[in-house]
C-alpha cells in the first residue's frame, strides 16, 4: 500500500489530491442538472465567459474571485434569460454570450500582455499548483452548492424535468433556473485554476452521462454521478505522480475511460437481457417499452 | 350553489405579434367536469397553461379560488408527448413530486409521503409499477402515473392536457372512467381533447375553442352543426342515437335517408358505426361527396 501513501508525504500532492477529488465531486454533482437540462456545452461555454471576467479582474486589478464569479454569474442569468424566449434555445443563448465574452477577455489581454502566464493556467489548469486559499473557495462552494441542491432538491428537480407545470406545483421555475445559473457558475469559477478551462467541460459532462448509463433514478444518479467524479480526480492526481503527465488531462483520459467500458457494458448487457427476454416482454403490459440500458 | 375555482375574464393571449386567444370568458366552478375542444392550433392547451398559471394573459384577469377558502389548489398533467421520457425518473420519484409544495425541506420522502405515493398509486392500479422507470409504461400507465402526481397534492382542480391523445379506444375508455370516478369524490376536472365523440358520451360540459370561446354549454347545446362549422370550418353531422350524441364530419358519413332510427343535423339521417351495403352507393358514384349516400365510420 505504500504507493497509496508515498505521495501523501508531499503537500503539493495532498493539496492536488484534495482539490481533484473536491472538485471531481462537485463538477460530478452540478453536471447531472446540466446534462438533464441538454445545456452539456455550457461548462465549456461558461469556463471561456469567464476567462473574460478574469481577464477584467487582472487588468482593474480586483480579486479572480470577485471578477470571474461576478462575470461568470451574470453570464448565466443572461443565457438563462436569453434561453427563456421561445426562438432562442439554450445552446444557442450559450454560444452567443460566452463567445463575447470570451472576445472580451481576448481583446484585454492583448493590450496587457503580462497576462501570459496566468493565461496557461488559466486555460490548462494547475492542480498542482493549488493554494489554500483556492482550497478554501473550492470547498466553500462544494459545501454551499450541496446544502442548495439538498434544501431545494424538489423545487430543482421539478424545474429541470417538467418546467411547464412546476410553477403550478408551488415551485418557482423563474427563480429554481436562476438558483441553477448561480450554481453553475460559481462551480466553474472554483475549479477554472484547477482544472482549466480547456477540461472542465468533461469533468462536468462525462460523470453524468456516465451515472446515466447506469441508473433509471434521479437521487441514485446524482450520487453516482458525485462518487465518479471524486473518484477520477482523485484517481488522476496518482496517475500524474506516477506516470508524471499532466493531472487535469489524466482525470479527464479516465473519465473518458469509464464512459467507454460502461457504455460498452450497458450496451452488451442489454442485448443480453433482450435475448433472455425473447420477442415478448412477459411482465410489461402491451405498448410498453423494453428497457436495454 | 357552485362558487366559482377559477375565472377568466376577458383573458387575452399573444405568442409575438400573433394573438392565440381573445377576449375569453370563462368560470370553472366547484365539481364542473370540462370539456375543452377545438382544432388543432385554436389554443386550447394555451388556455389550460393560463389556467394553470404558467402562463400570463396579455389581457384580462385571472381569478383563483374564493372568498373563505384558501389558494386553489391545482394538479396539472401535461401532454405526455412534452414529456423527456428519457429522464431518469422511476414512478415513484414522479408521484412524491406532486408534494414539493408541501414545505419540507429535506430531499427524501417522509414515511407517510411513501405511504401516500403508494396509496395513491395502488388506487390508480399501478402499485406495483413504483419502481420502473417511467418510460418503461405503457400510454395508460404514463397517463395514470401523472394523475397521481397530481392526486397526491389533493388538488381542487385537475387540467390535464389531451389524455385521451396517443391511446388505444380501451385506455381512453379506462381513463375517462377515471377522471368521471375522481369527479365524483369532488375534485373538478378540466381537459383538453381532439375527441369529440368521447367527450360527448362523458363529459357533461364543454368550451369550444378557436382563438376565442365559440360556445360553450352541455354537448347537446354545443355540438350542433352550426358551432362545429364554426369551430372546424367544415361540414359536420351530428347524430342524436338511443340518447347518445355521434359526431362525424359529412365526408365520411353516408345518408341514409330510410333509417327511421337516425335523427341527424346538418344533413339529414346518417349511420354511425355499420358496415357499408351494397344499396348504399352504385358502382360509379362519388364515394367523397357529402351528398351522396355511403357507409359512415364511427368515431367512437
Amino acid at each position: 500500500m505504500t504507493w497509496l501513501t508515498d505521495p501523501l508525504t508531499h503537500a503539493f500532492f495532498r493539496y492536488g489530491l484534495l482539490a481533484g477529488a473536491l472538485g471531481g465531486a462537485l463538477c460530478g454533482l452540478v453536471g447531472v442538472y446540466v446534462v438533464l437540462r441538454k445545456m452539456s456545452y455550457i461548462g465549456h461555454g461558461l469556463s471561456h465567459a469567464i476567462f473574460g471576467g478574469a481577464a477584467v479582474a487582472y487588468v482593474l486589478n480586483w480579486n479572480f474571485y470577485l471578477g470571474a464569479g461576478a462575470w461568470g454569474v451574470l453570464s448565466a442569468l443572461l443565457i438563462n434569460g436569453v434561453s427563456r424566449r421561445r426562438k432562442v434555445g439554450a445552446d444557442a443563448a450559450i454560444g452567443v454570450v460566452t463567445t463575447a465574452s470570451f472576445a472580451v477577455g481576448v481583446v484585454l489581454i492583448s493590450s496587457v500582455h503580462t497576462f501570459t502566464v496566468n493565461l496557461e493556467a488559466a486555460l490548462f489548469g494547475n492542480i498542482l499548483g493549488v493554494t489554500a486559499e483556492q482550497l478554501w473557495v473550492l470547498g466553500g462552494v462544494a459545501m454551499v452548492t450541496l446544502a442548495l441542491i439538498v434544501l431545494r432538491y424538489r423545487q430543482l428537480l421539478f424545474a429541470t424535468f417538467d418546467p411547464e407545470a412546476a410553477d403550478a406545483y408551488g415551485v418557482n421555475s423563474r427563480g429554481a433556473d436562476a438558483l441553477f445559473a448561480v450554481i453553475i457558475a460559481a462551480t466553474v469559477v472554483a475549479t477554472m485554476q484547477i482544472l482549466g478551462v480547456t477540461l472542465i467541460a468533461a469533468t462536468i459532462v462525462v460523470p453524468a452521462v456516465i451515472a446515466r448509463l447506469l441508473t433509471d433514478s434521479f437521487a441514485r444518479m446524482l450520487v453516482i454521478s458525485t462518487s465518479i467524479g471524486a473518484i477520477s480526480g482523485a484517481l488522476g492526481m496518482y496517475v500524474s505522480y506516477y506516470v508524471d503527465t499532466p493531472p487535469g488531462a489524466d482525470i479527464v483520459l479516465i473519465l473518458a475511460s469509464v464512459f467507454v467500458i460502461v457504455y460498452a457494458a450497458t450496451a452488451i448487457l442489454g442485448r443480453r437481457r433482450l435475448q433472455a427476454l425473447g420477442t415478448v416482454d412477459t411482465h410489461a403490459e402491451a405498448g410498453a417499452a423494453i428497457e436495454l440500458d | 350553489m357552485h362558487h366559482p375555482l377559477l375565472e377568466l375574464r376577458a383573458v387575452s393571449f399573444t405568442y409575438g405579434d400573433g394573438v392565440v386567444l381573445r377576449d375569453v370568458d370563462l368560470a370553472v366552478r366547484e365539481g364542473a367536469f370540462v370539456g375543452i375542444v377545438g382544432p388543432s392550433g385554436a389554443g386550447k392547451s394555451t388556455l389550460l397553461r393560463l389556467m394553470e398559471g404558467s402562463l400570463r394573459p396579455a389581457a384580462g384577469t385571472i381569478a383563483r379560488g374564493h372568498e373563505g377558502r384558501g389558494n386553489l389548489r391545482l394538479g396539472v398533467v401535461p401532454q405526455l408527448e412534452a414529456i423527456d421520457w428519457n429522464f431518469p425518473i422511476t414512478v415513484e420519484e414522479l408521484v412524491l413530486l406532486g408534494a414539493t409544495g408541501n414545505g419540507r425541506r429535506l430531499p427524501w420522502a417522509s414515511k407517510e409521503m411513501r405511504a401516500q405515493a403508494r396509496e395513491m398509486l395502488e388506487t390508480l392500479g399501478i402499485g406495483n409499477l413504483a419502481r420502473r422507470h417511467i418510460r418503461n409504461l405503457s400510454g395508460g400507465q404514463q397517463q395514470r402515473a401523472f394523475i397521481a402526481r397530481a392526486l397526491v397534492r389533493r388538488p381542487d382542480l385537475l387540467l390535464l392536457d389531451e389524455p385521451t391523445s396517443g391511446v388505444d379506444v380501451r385506455t381512453r375508455h379506462d381513463i375517462l372512467h377515471l377522471l368521471h370516478e375522481l369527479n365524483h369524490e369532488g375534485i373538478a376536472i378540466v381537459m383538453t381533447t381532439h375527441d369529440l365523440n368521447a367527450v360527448a358520451a362523458h363529459l357533461p360540459s364543454l368550451v369550444c375553442v378557436n382563438g376565442r370561446v365559440v360556445a360553450q354549454g352541455t354537448p347537446e347545446q354545443v355540438l350542433t352543426p352550426d358551432v362545429l362549422r364554426a369551430l372546424y370550418g367544415a361540414e359536420m353531422i351530428v347524430i342524436r342515437r338511443e340518447g347518445m350524441l355521434l359526431v362525424g364530419d359529412a365526408f365520411s358519413a353516408t345518408v341514409d335517408a330510410h333509417d327511421p332510427a337516425s335523427h341527424a343535423q346538418g344533413v339529414p339521417r346518417a349511420h354511425f358505426g355499420e358496415e357499408p351495403q351494397p344499396h348504399d352507393h352504385g358502382p360509379g358514384e362519388d364515394h367523397r361527396h357529402p351528398e351522396r349516400p355511403r357507409a359512415a365510420e364511427t368515431r367512437r
